[in-house]
């Protein structure tokens, strides 16, 4: 066990690209951990993650740090996940820190990832270190960079310039976060083990890896353990340190931070942010701030024929090693029979989604993605609705609530109005309007998350010529007068194109809904009506005209084997198609019709 | 599908016809939209070519090995396309013509058809292939508005399509083809309705209209990709099929397949031969064989280029590129797909007697699919097309 004194637990808080996975490869290299030639950033594990330049799972690493003079210190970098989809995880990471690197990129300055974490880390009450990368860059502008973040903390703290590509000002960066971010506080008086739980990882062959950190107490290894959240126990097999390896250890106290292996085969009986104890003599109460993953985004998984069970195991599996991903049997008249997954955000989904397709190899048809709504009947009965399929009848139906977030935009100044007419267009209440310097601008808006999950992101970045940077997080339920848009296909209602749309929206919705469909889905042999609708009444109506012609020309100086071939591939094609009743669609009509709006 | 049979009957014996088909494969200027085996500058390997062709009519080097030609069987129609066979010289159609009856038997009444481009004949020389024993003409008139000939890249103009369709009457050719295209960017129902009525003045035994397709590789197709042109909406090129339907029909002439319109008598037993499933041999650069073995049937293609074709066969050697077989299942699915394109549909008797097996029993479940879509009538004897234009919708069923 080291000294609490000699501890300083430390996270990062920066936009994504900033340059965050870069420096703590140096800092690794710095203080001997890594040897220089690794693979670069090496904290990002998962390919999906490298792929996409993003850190998915929170990881810990930990290093010694050996000052010019007096004792080393052991210092914990915990990497935190870097989009607005898991800033729940964030800010459990958050709380297992002391002090934040705040990392600015000095060609690009303070972006809405930056400034949300940035409230986050003040408001967990941590030490902030303030850092400008990228000083190497041509293009950097490090005193405006400096200027930003000065405005940002209201206060000329000291700046460290580094670039983490060429390790400059690193070794600086170590001595200031061994002084100016303060130890671990541990309550000596306190002797039950609270360990909080930061982040829970499925290893195939070791089971569910806990990462934690020590507020009160000690863990020796073999003891039994309670998780205080779920009420799980269960034994410990290792404890240990990633320094970045695992490497096993006697045991942790107070400050430290360290994995713990256990029995525990479901990273859903450790949650992050749950509180772990000793079942011999628990803690009377846990770490604050544990809280149920919230699922935000809602949409429809539909496997390909014969492939139900095989989904059902993927997500099991996928399920084991992400607790925040959730799942449900459903059933569609359109497409038979699927789960309906809710996901932190767009971003989970996307990559949730992917790697059912990468790693098991399925073909799905998903669904459009939907927002939670509450819904309070007539008799008084309340429920929370994530399919457009399960909203009540508009008679029995005393008040619908949608989820609003809190978002948080930094854009040129130029492109002000630009984003307020998005964000106005998209049902925004303004909150705030800032200058953090006369070129750039922090708004702040409350926003329908139902109006976020479609194409705001790409509206946004389309409108401010990919300038402006954006990050939300979850706020409230509010009052919305909100109706289901349904569609018929030949007078077939088809639940998977159902959506759940703003009464003010709902006309222009419906026009473009039917429109697109008239355009994705292909002429068949009759006419195919296509029709939105607010309950009875019909609002939209387009038709796709039967088709007439299809027959392809000669089989010249009898070349029929060309004619065959051609035939065997339209049969190829045919045979992809989903059938809407009497009516043939390509599978991905799905989800291409519901990217309609502004289209 | 389900089938039970093991041998399959030779579809000569069936169907008592076998076509011989000759591939000249020579042009003046290749046509934007042609993806045909045809060379345009080739002209120094004419005669070359043309004696490899009585070679190998002689010998029967285009069959595919396995082929069963040990017997030759009488030839009904013989068929002499390309490119342009009106653009070499008549004496090379007088010998070809001379040498097949020493090769292959000729059925006495054979069909003997050549295709010509308006702009290669005159009198003299349609009369030399009607004394040389040829007895169909074919013409590629494909338009009679000289704009739209110019956009298919056609060399000849509507006057010189009707002076020819005159002459070869003229010189006494009583079966003559016009063939016509349309769904021409730019084509209206006027200048549809001009071509197929000036065509109708000449009073042709047969013609053809067959829509614009944009082939991968032709000019027409990289115009296409490039937004340079601008194809015809399915349902205006349905429309012109109609017109073609009705205008024809009341000249006299029926339509026995999807592009093909004859006066009673008139059709071509050749092009019939490729819908029934029939036996021909191709000889030529890039022809096309079909011929019964000793299990089925096998259906071949002879190497494309001319000059590899000329080489193969003066050092006695088969010009064959590839081939497949034809199992009973192919035989079947190709009965339907080629014989629901004939206007007579397929009945259950032909069925039975190339593939051994009746239709109901073979196809029932696709029959009574395609039935119930609207696209065929089925009594159980015979199927027919319903709506031909939609033909590949139904031949999906079967294929």
């Amino acid at each position: 066990m080291t000294e609490p004194t000699q501890i300083r637990n430390i996270c990062t808080v920066a936009h994504i690209d900033h340059g965050k996975s870069t420096l703590a490869d140096r800092m690794l290299e710095l203080t001997g951990v890594l040897l220089p030639g690794h693979a670069a950033q090496y904290l990002d594990r998962m390919d999906l993650e490298r792929e996409r330049g993003i850190t998915i799972k929170a990881a810990a690493v930990r290093m010694m740090h050996r000052p010019q003079t007096g004792d080393p210190y052991v210092i914990n970098l915990i990497d935190t996940p870097g989009h607005v989809d898991f800033s729940y995880e964030v800010s459990r990471a958050l709380t297992a820190c002391e002090g934040a690197i705040l990392l600015v990129d000095a060609t690009q300055g303070v972006e809405a990832q930056t400034v949300a974490n940035l409230y986050h880390a003040i408001e967990a009450g941590l030490d902030i270190l303030p850092v400008i990368n990228k000083i190497d860059l041509p293009a950097a502008d490090p005193d405006r960079t400096e200027g930003e973040i000065h405005h940002l903390l209201g206060g000329a703290d000291e700046i460290i310039r580094v670039s983490a590509k060429t390790g400059e000002g690193v070794p600086e960066l170590m001595d200031a976060i061994v002084a100016r971010v303060r130890p671990p506080t541990v309550k000596a008086d306190d002797p039950h083990l609270r360990a909080l739980v930061f982040d829970s990882v499925f290893d195939p062959y070791r089971g569910v890896i806990t990462y934690v950190r020590v507020t009160s107490g000690e863990v020796h290894g073999r003891a039994q353990i309670r998780l205080m959240g779920t009420g799980h126990e269960t034994s410990i097999t290792e404890i240990g340190v990633l320094a970045p390896d695992a490497k096993a250890v006697e045991s942790l106290g107070p400050g430290e931070v360290g994995y713990l292996i256990t029995g525990i085969k479901d990273v859903r009986q450790a949650r992050v942010g749950d509180t772990i104890t000793l079942a011999a003599a628990p803690a009377p109460d846990p770490v604050p701030g544990f809280r149920e993953p919230r699922p935000m985004v809602w949409t429809g998984l539909y496997p390909e024929e014969g492939q139900y069970e095989d989904l059902r195991d993927a997500l099991d599996k996928l399920g084991l090693n992400d607790a925040a991903f959730v799942y449900e049997p459903e059933t569609s008249k359109a497409l038979g029979f699927g789960f309906r997954c809710g996901f932190l955000g767009l971003l989970h989904m996307e990559i949730a989604t992917e790697r059912l397709h990468r790693e098991f190899g399925l073909e799905l048809v998903i669904t459009a993605p939907t927002v939670a709504y509450g819904v309070k009947l007539t008799d008084g009965e309340e429920s929370r609705v994530h399919s457009p399929a399960d909203l009540p009848d508009a008679g029995r139906i005393a008040e619908i609530t949608e989820p609003f977030v809190s978002a948080l935009v930094i854009t040129p100044a130029t492109y002000v109005g630009a984003v307020m007419e998005l964000c106005r267009d998209k049902r925004g209440e303004q909150t705030k309007l800032e200058y953090l310097s006369p070129e750039r601008v922090e708004l702040s808006y409350s926003l329908p998350l139902g109006e976020i999950i479609f194409d705001f992101f790409d509206q946004l970045k389309s409108r401010t010529r990919g300038y402006a940077s954006l990050d939300y997080e979850p706020s409230e339920y509010r009052p919305a007068d909100m109706v289901r848009v349904d569609v018929l296909v030949h007078s077939q209602p088809v639940d998977a194109f159902s959506s759940i749309v703003h009464r003010d929206r709902s006309y222009v919705w419906g026009r473009a809904m039917a429109q697109r469909l008239k355009d994705l889905i292909p002429r068949q042999l009759f006419d195919v009506a296509i029709q939105a609708a607010i309950g009875s009444k019909i609002i939209a109506r387009e038709t796709v005209k039967a088709k007439r012609k299809d027959v392809t020309a000669k089989c010249y100086g009898g070349d029929v084997t060309r004619k065959r071939k051609l035939l065997e591939r339209q049969k190829k094609g045919k045979a992809k198609m989903r059938q809407l009743g009497e009516v043939e669609v390509p599978p991905d009509v799905f989800i291409r019709a519901l990217r309609v709006e502004e289209r | 599908m389900t089938t039970t049979v093991a041998t399959l009957p030779k579809p000569r014996d069936v169907l008592g016809t076998f076509g011989l088909y000759v591939h000249i494969p020579f042009c003046a200027h290749r046509c934007w939209y042609c993806d045909f085996n045809a060379y345009a500058g080739l002209d120094e390997l004419v005669d070359a070519y043309m004696d490899a062709l009585v070679l190998d009519a002689a010998r029967g080097l285009s069959a595919p090995s396995g082929a069963d030609l040990d017997e030759r069987p009488v030839v009904t129609s013989v068929f002499i396309g390309g490119g342009t066979p009106s653009l070499v010289d008549a004496r090379h159609i007088e010998g070809l013509m001379d040498a097949i009856p020493g090769s292959w038997p000729v059925a006495p009444g054979a069909e003997v058809t050549i295709e010509c481009n308006p702009e290669s004949v005159d009198a003299g020389k349609l009369e030399r292939y009607l004394h040389a024993g040829v007895n169909r003409v074919s013409f590629g008139v494909q338009s009679l508005n000289d704009e739209l000939l110019k956009r298919l890249g056609r060399t000849h103009d509507a006057a010189t399509a009707l002076d020819a369709l005159q002459t070869a009457k003229t010189a006494g050719f009583t079966e003559v083809n016009a063939d016509l295209i349309f769904g021409v960017p730019g084509e209206s129902e006027a200048t549809w309705r001009a071509s197929l009525e000036g065509v109708m003045g000449c009073e042709p035994s047969h013609v053809s209209c067959y829509a614009l397709t944009y082939e991968e590789g032709t000019p027409l197709a990289a115009w296409r990709r490039l937004g340079k042109v601008d194809p015809m909406a399915d349902d205006d090129v349905a429309a012109q099929w109609e017109l073609a339907e009705v205008l024809l029909g009341e000249a006299g002439l029926h339509r026995y397949e999807i592009s093909n319109w004859a006066r009673p008598g008139s059709a071509c037993r050749h092009n019939d031969l490729y819908w029934t499933c029939g036996e021909y041999i191709g000889i030529g650069a890039g022809a096309h064989s079909h011929l019964a073995t000793d299990d089925a049937s096998i259906r071949s293609w002879v190497v494309k280029s001319p000059e590899r074709y000329v080489r193969y066969v003066n050092d006695g050697n088969r010009p064959v590129a590839g081939s497949e077989a034809v199992d009973v299942r192919t035989r079947a699915s190709e009965t339907m797909v080629l014989g629901l394109r004939r206007t007579q549909g397929v009945t259950d008797e032909q069925f039975r007697d190339v593939v051994g097996a009746g239709l109901d029993e073979v196809f029932g479940a696709e029959l009574a699919r395609a039935r119930d879509r609207g696209l065929v009538s089925w009594d159980g004897t015979s199927v027919r097309l319903l709506r031909p234009l939609l033909g590949d919708e139904a031949a999906l069923l079967f294929a």
